[in-house]
């Protein structure tokens, strides 16, 4: 299934939800009333106006709570792994065990595309994990210490590739409004166990002594319904996350090709490990984890034998199936003459010129178009191949620069390293552009460049280690870093593609990190013209090529217009917004936006690393997770 | 209707408690709301200050290969490799009291002032160093001189965002109507973690009889 037909799926389920979520409320308005008629009202069971009052009191707490949620899981993944007590491993941790699991998850995330997500420690000596957040930009990933200390690195990887395929297909976001729908439903236990508490220590004083009985058994009876609303919220946890923890074990086994690592991770949890965990959210939160973390009647997750059963089924269709896809085949699109885009004023396109020269492209080879088609058909997913060309690529690329990545104040060295230019001219005008606003981050930055040798092929995957770093600055250190890039940036008088790339991604990596996501306005046909005129002027030397991509992107999209937006309307902040707003629209949009900017880069047949850059750093920040891209 | 006049007799008082117990629920709830973010304003202190230890631990670590790697030439300093060895020891112990109560105000404090003690004695030492031409050449030692420098850099950073952290967190606690939450549920304002310029000798601190960590 294409990757964002499965996104489109996951949104589909969270109209069941709400049909289920209805009927809980439904049931539970009407064990109310029942239980107010037979307490307060002496058994009235069909007044009107008694029904009014107890559905406008249940409904009242039910929307309060469903509103606290809703407001508490805002704050993305982080919010879960708060609630599940849930400690931040530190990306510069020395611990061999917590090491060993960070590494599996960024070279998975490098190895898709995907921004490296910060990742919490339970700490519980049982097996299980989660993955939570309301999107890419804030998804987090959870483990135990019983995951990180009993798993061989086979099944870390099983269990992280389950959690992975989470992500990409979005279940993490039913998973978080699940939890909204359900606060209401639970509230009301909440009330009742409030107002049982508040009659405890009541005197008896003057009022009716009746009153008071019936309210206390009013609180009572709140609460036994409270227990029915978490019936109901059980039941519907349950209905929706069984089906899916089948389809995240495929996905996983899909991904690593190797059932025995999941298979081997279940097993364990089978044996004496077991996945309960002891933190007092595990119930609310139950169906984000991995294997059952409470004891229920209402089982979030399918029983382990038959999930290992279903496992080690997949061993034979694997050996069956091919490896790959055929690539497609990449057709030449043949170019109508455009009419001559009028001079280019300076900015983008005398950027893009500008990167032309051998300013930092060392004479890497050039990647094939249909590799970057393989890309786009594989978006989503993982493969072995592409987990195993992160790890070299990680392993390769000095090991100063990977280790400095991992500390937020050399992280912004890193990053200014990577945008320092070959020419020594220029270079000493940028050094100087840092130094004016920083001095010890030049020193630094001057440091790690002389130390390591960056290629252009590492410096993706290590401006996605240091974006992950960087989340750790505070706002003010942020803002401070924000603005020395920025004259970095502005230092040698023009913005070329690498300087683009890292703008998309250090603001899809940082800013979902961040207390409160910006509402964004709808994405509009202008906005995909806009990001797709990027990627057409950044694989061009000049206008008319520069419309020759275009015309190959127009070719596949009628909405997209005759010709690219003139260079000087595209500024990095126009881009900015203009991804935001994409990045929360539908699948269609952006299904459409992508293949808008892979028909702009594979239109000349010939795509420089930087382009694939850009390009995957635009997809990423979209929610498009493309993976590492072949090199020829 | 029996039902009209059964209504018509349900007590003034009734009704509202009726309306007061709503109002108590959503009161509950906003004050949960409250809880959530006071909780997470101070594990962002926590995470914060789990940073700091990181590179803490690696200042630590690089401190007696430093040693071990100048002791040869620097024979007769012995005062002040030992100055070190004895500043490291007194870091590392606060360093474990302050991870065992994460985010005390007193711990911190004490730590930090460890730290710059520690810090100051290997100033002393970097400036002695100079001293000893043999030294400029042996590269190991200058190698750790580096790693050090850098590792001062990232604990200065790290500082800086534990600190923005902190004050973040600390003012919250101060505000109505968050601080009679605070005070219900017994959030400690944190410590920032003071840096003292000036040099000064290893503060002298016993263990053995530091005060008992606040109740909370």
């Amino acid at each position: 299934m294409d990757f964002f037909e499965s996104q489109e799926r996951a949104k589909r389920n969270t109209s069941l939800l709400v049909i289920l979520f209805a009927v809980g409320v439904a049931a539970t308005v009407v064990s109310v009333h029942l239980l107010v008629s037979a307490t307060v009202f002496r058994g009235q069971l069909a007044d009107p106006r008694a029904f009014l009052l107890s559905a406008a009191g249940v409904l009242a707490v039910v929307g309060i709570g469903t509103a606290v949620k809703f407001a508490q899981m805002s704050h993305g993944g982080r919010a879960v792994a708060e609630a599940l007590g849930g400690r931040l491993i530190d990306p510069g941790t020395g611990d061999p065990s917590e090491r060993r699991v960070l590494n599996v998850v960024e070279e998975m995330a490098i190895a898709s595309g995907l921004r490296v997500p910060p990742v919490y420690l339970m700490d519980d000596a049982s097996i299980n994990a989660f993955a939570a957040g309301n999107s890419e930009k804030d998804a987090v990933i959870g483990v135990t210490r019983g995951c990180i200390e009993l798993l061989s690195r086979d099944e870390l990887q099983g269990v992280m590739a389950h959690e992975f395929s989470h992500v990409f297909h979005r279940d993490m976001r039913l998973n978080m409004r699940l939890v909204g729908w359900l606060g209401g439903i639970f509230a009301v236990s909440i009330v009742g166990r409030i107002l049982i508490q508040s009659m405890r220590g009541s005197r008896p004083s003057r009022g009716k002594n009746d009153g008071r009985a019936a309210v206390a058994a009013l609180g009572v009876g709140l609460f036994i319904v409270g227990i029915v609303g978490y019936f109901f919220g059980r039941l519907i946890q349950a209905a929706v996350s069984r089906q899916r923890e089948y389809l995240a074990d495929a996905s996983a086994v899909q991904y690593t090709r190797n059932p025995e690592g999941i298979a081997g991770a279940l097993e364990k949890i089978a044996g004496a490990a077991g996945s309960r965990l002891s933190a007092p959210a595990a119930a609310e939160f139950s169906h984000f984890l991995f294997a059952n973390g409470i004891a229920s009647l209402f089982a979030t997750h399918p029983p382990l034998a038959e999930r290992i059963r279903r496992i080690r089924g997949a061993r034979a269709s694997i050996a069956a199936a091919s490896a790959t896809p055929g690539l497609p085949a990449a057709a030449s699109r043949p170019a109508p003459t455009a009419p001559p885009m009028p001079t280019p004023v300076a900015g983008l396109a005398a950027g893009s010129a500008a990167a032309s020269a051998p300013g930092r492209t060392a004479g890497e080879p050039p990647i094939h178009a249909a590799a970057v088609r393989a890309s786009r058909d594989s978006m989503g997913t993982l493969s072995p191949e592409s987990v195993a060309r992160a790890q070299a690529l990680l392993a390769d690329a000095s090991s100063v620069l990977v280790e400095a990545a991992r500390d937020p104040f050399s992280a912004r060295a890193v990053v200014c390293a990577a945008l320092l230019q070959d020419r020594s001219a220029a270079r000493a005008v940028q050094l100087a552009a840092i130094r004016a606003s920083d001095p010890k981050l030049a020193a630094e930055t001057e440091r790690l460049a002389a130390r390591g040798a960056l290629r252009p092929v590492d410096r993706l995957p290590l401006l996605e280690l240091a974006a992950a770093s960087l989340a750790a600055l505070s706002p003010a250190q942020y803002a401070a870093f924000r603005t020395t890039l920025a004259q970095l940036i502005a230092a040698d008088g023009e913005v070329d593609r690498l300087e683009w790339t890292v703008r998309v991604l250090l603001r899809h990596a940082v800013e979902g990190r961040s207390a409160a996501p910006h509402p964004s306005r709808r994405a509009t046909d202008d906005d995909v013209s806009l990001v797709a005129s990027v990627l057409a002027w950044s694989g061009a030397r000049d206008a008319p090529a520069a419309c020759r991509a275009w015309s190959a992107a127009a070719a596949g999209d009628g909405r997209l217009g005759a010709r690219p937006l003139a260079p000087d309307r595209c500024s990095l902040d126009s881009l900015d917004a203009s991804l935001r707003a994409i990045a929360g629209s539908g699948a269609a949009l952006r299904r459409r936006t992508v293949d808008a900017c892979v028909a702009c880069v594979c239109a000349d047949g010939v795509t420089t690393v930087e382009e694939a850059e850009l390009l995957r750093a635009v997809c990423a920040s979209i929610g498009a997770p493309m993976p590492v891209i072949a090199a020829a | 209707m029996t039902t009209h006049v059964q209504l018509a007799e349900v007590p003034a008082p009734l009704v509202a408690l009726g309306v007061a117990v709503l109002a108590i629920a959503l009161l509950g709830i906003w004050l949960m709301a409250i809880y959530n973010a006071l909780v997470s304003w101070r594990v962002r202190v926590q995470n914060g200050f789990a940073q700091i230890d990181v590179q803490l631990r690696r200042r630590h670590d690089l401190v007696p290969n430093l040693v071990a790697a100048v002791k040869g030439a620097m024979a007769h300093e012995r005062e002040t490799l030992e100055g070190v060895t004895k500043a490291r020891a007194a870091a590392v112990s606060a360093q474990a009291a302050a991870a065992a109560i994460p985010g005390d105000a007193a711990a911190t404090a004490t730590l930090a002032a460890a730290e710059a003690g520690l810090q100051s004695a290997l100033s002393r030492l970097m400036i002695v160093m100079e001293r000893y031409p043999d030294l400029k050449a042996n590269s190991s030692a200058l190698q750790l001189q580096e790693e050090l420098v850098s590792t001062e850099n990232r604990i200065a950073f790290a500082r800086q965002a534990y600190n923005d952290a902190v004050m973040t967190y600390n003012t919250r606690l101060a505000v109505f109507p968050d601080l009679l939450v605070a005070r219900l549920f017994s959030f400690l304002p944190a410590g920032l973690f003071e840096a003292e310029d000036h040099a000064r000798a290893v503060p002298q601190v016993d263990f053995a009889s530091a005060p008992p960590p606040r109740a909370g």
